[in-house]
């Protein structure tokens, strides 16, 4: 069921735990495919604005979400850095 | 207790005109007649039990709910989060009670109720509703864990009265605005200024609830000017910090924690508006202004007396069912202003959200497989950034991810420590007391858990 972190993942990764000070966590340790948000890791809506907010600086574009009630992007590492890839400039 | 029957001292459950718009849902302009219309008919369906616990994510859903269940003569609870364990508490201390929920999926409740069928009622308006100054509109929990917290009580004269002087101290009670809140509408300042604060004052309230900074300019935007935007200092904080570009707002109203200077005065000159910030508690409600940038000292409302008792700092007001103890330490000026200078020793604020230290470490040490353990705050705010607990645990046999999916289950998320970090002993004094320095001192020396155990370890 584990599967490998991309390069783009990993480097996704690092920014994750280094925004939000997940020091019990390695970057290699987050799943692709989990689930970012709920009990897997922790994570509240508290990180989600410090990961839009450390993700805007990093990748030089706002995250967008398609509305409020289907946050995708959010879903796990992968989707997340998918994302990332189609629309960074920077 | 409601219409019909209304004595001289019932209050109406609005004082605005039935052609005024009260809402704005999915572009479309709610008014007031409208939501009488519907709160009405929703209540007529309600289970009948007395306590109604609103779980609607929808801004207008959860207005329906709570003003149909008070028209229905319940009580709503309002709990602290939604944690499905707090829920289940509340049910098991108040048999009576049900859900309202606008949520499909699979976190069915056995009683419950939803309000989007009442969102297509239209008829006539018939009376406003008028309702018993002392009837218990609602109890908010504020403990930040799931265990037995103080209920406060909310008569609806202490709804009534407080959005009366709420409307006037934020500077709402004359002309009309728009208003767009990234608070839940369960906290209680949420509850104050984007849903009763509606029916008593010249505004009308987006039903969303938006949360990432492009959708605040979106949510801004598709309602018309003059906006208001109802929000706290995480959410701003995120705004600024990507240079988000916002339509023209009149007013930002911030809450939960101080808002930083600097980030205030960034709002202010980028988006050409005014900050206005907001002291209260859930016990009662807003009770202090301030101008972040202009004038740091907070202005009490004059209708709200506050005075020192001892180390305590009491407050109360005619509105109030009784005199309440302020969490905060203040020093007071000359003038009846104050300065806020920190908090009480076991208490914890993360973003707007308020624990017990002691509460939280009691949890801890129940868990099984921990020996010995402390949560505490490991430094001050960092530029604005929310700052996190610490743990230091004992627990040879459990991972850090056990003890913190243990704790989940009954902390909310904001609480959960971060880092837990595991250690042989805790630096306890012969009598058995921990101080923070020495805390803070073992969390910087002790090694982190690395990824030397067994990462599949949950299966």
């Amino acid at each position: 069921m584990a599967s490998q972190q991309t390069p783009a993942e990993h480097e996704l990764a690092g920014l994750i735990v280094e925004a939000l000070n997940l020091e019990d966590l390695e970057p290699e340790e987050i799943e692709p495919e989990s689930p970012l948000f709920g009990d897997e890791y922790g994570l509240d809506s508290i990180d989600a604005l410090e990961l839009a907010l450390a993700i805007s600086k990093n990748y030089g574009f706002q995250l967008k979400s398609d509305d409020e009630r289907n946050r995708q992007v959010f879903a796990s590492l992968r989707s997340l850095s998918e994302h990332v890839e189609t629309n960074r400039t920077r | 207790m409601i219409s019909g029957t209304s004595s001289r001292q019932d209050l109406p459950l609005t004082s605005r005109d039935p052609e005024d718009i009260l809402a704005y849902v999915l572009g479309q302009e709610i008014r007031v007649e409208q939501f009488v219309c519907q709160a009405r008919s929703l209540s007529g369906g309600l289970p009948r039990r007395r306590h109604a616990i609103n779980l609607c994510q929808d801004r207008y859903a959860f207005a329906l709910g709570f003003f149909g269940a008070i028209l229905a003569g319940h009580t709503n609870l309002l709990p602290p989060n939604h944690l499905r364990a707090t829920v289940e508490d509340l049910l098991v201390r108040y048999p009576e009670a049900y859900v309202i929920s606008d949520q499909d999926g699979p976190d069915r409740w056995p009683a419950s109720a939803d309000p989007r069928p009442a969102m297509i009622a239209a008829g006539p308006l018939g009376e406003i509703p008028w309702i018993a100054p002392d009837h218990l509109a609602c109890i908010v929990f504020t403990s930040g864990s799931t265990g037995p917290s103080k209920p406060i009580e909310k008569p609806w004269r202490t709804l009534v009265e407080s959005s009366r002087i709420n409307a006037r101290e934020l500077g709402l009670d004359t002309g009309h605005h728009n208003l767009v809140a990234t608070v839940p509408a369960q906290h209680m300042y949420g509850l104050e200024t984007s849903i009763l604060l509606p029916l008593f004052a010249p505004v009308a309230v987006s039903s969303e609830h938006p949360f990432l900074p492009h959708e605040v300019s979106e949510a801004l935007s598709r309602v018309p000017a003059p906006r208001v935007l109802v929000s706290t200092p995480v959410h701003i904080r995120a705004i600024c910090g990507q240079g988000c570009s916002l339509p023209s707002i009149t007013r930002v109203i911030s809450a939960t924690a101080p808002l930083d200077r600097n980030l205030a005065d960034q709002l202010e000159s980028r988006h050409d508006t005014r900050v206005l910030e907001i002291y209260g508690c859930s016990e009662t409600g807003c009770l202090a202004r301030r101008d972040p940038v202009r004038a740091p000292a907070w202005q009490p409302f004059q209708e709200f007396r506050i005075r020192r008792s001892g180390e305590q700092i009491l407050a109360s007001a005619d509105h109030l069912p009784r005199e309440f103890r302020l969490h905060d330490r203040m020093k007071f000026r000359s003038d009846g202003r104050f300065d806020l200078i920190g908090r009480s020793e076991d208490l914890v604020n993360i973003a707007g959200k308020r624990a017990s230290l002691s509460d939280l470490n009691r949890r801890l040490l129940s868990l099984p497989g921990v020996h010995d353990g402390a949560i505490f705050e490991p430094q001050g705010p960092v530029n604005g950034k929310v700052r996190r607990l610490a743990a230091v645990v004992v627990a040879p046999g459990l991972s850090v991810g056990e003890i913190r999916s243990h704790l989940r289950t009954e902390v909310d998320t904001a609480f959960i420590p971060r880092p837990i970090r595991k250690v042989s002993s805790l630096p306890r004094s012969p009598t058995g007391k921990l101080t923070r320095q020495d805390l803070v001192r073992l969390l910087n020396t002790e090694g982190k858990e690395k990824a030397t155990e067994p990462v599949e370890e949950r299966a």
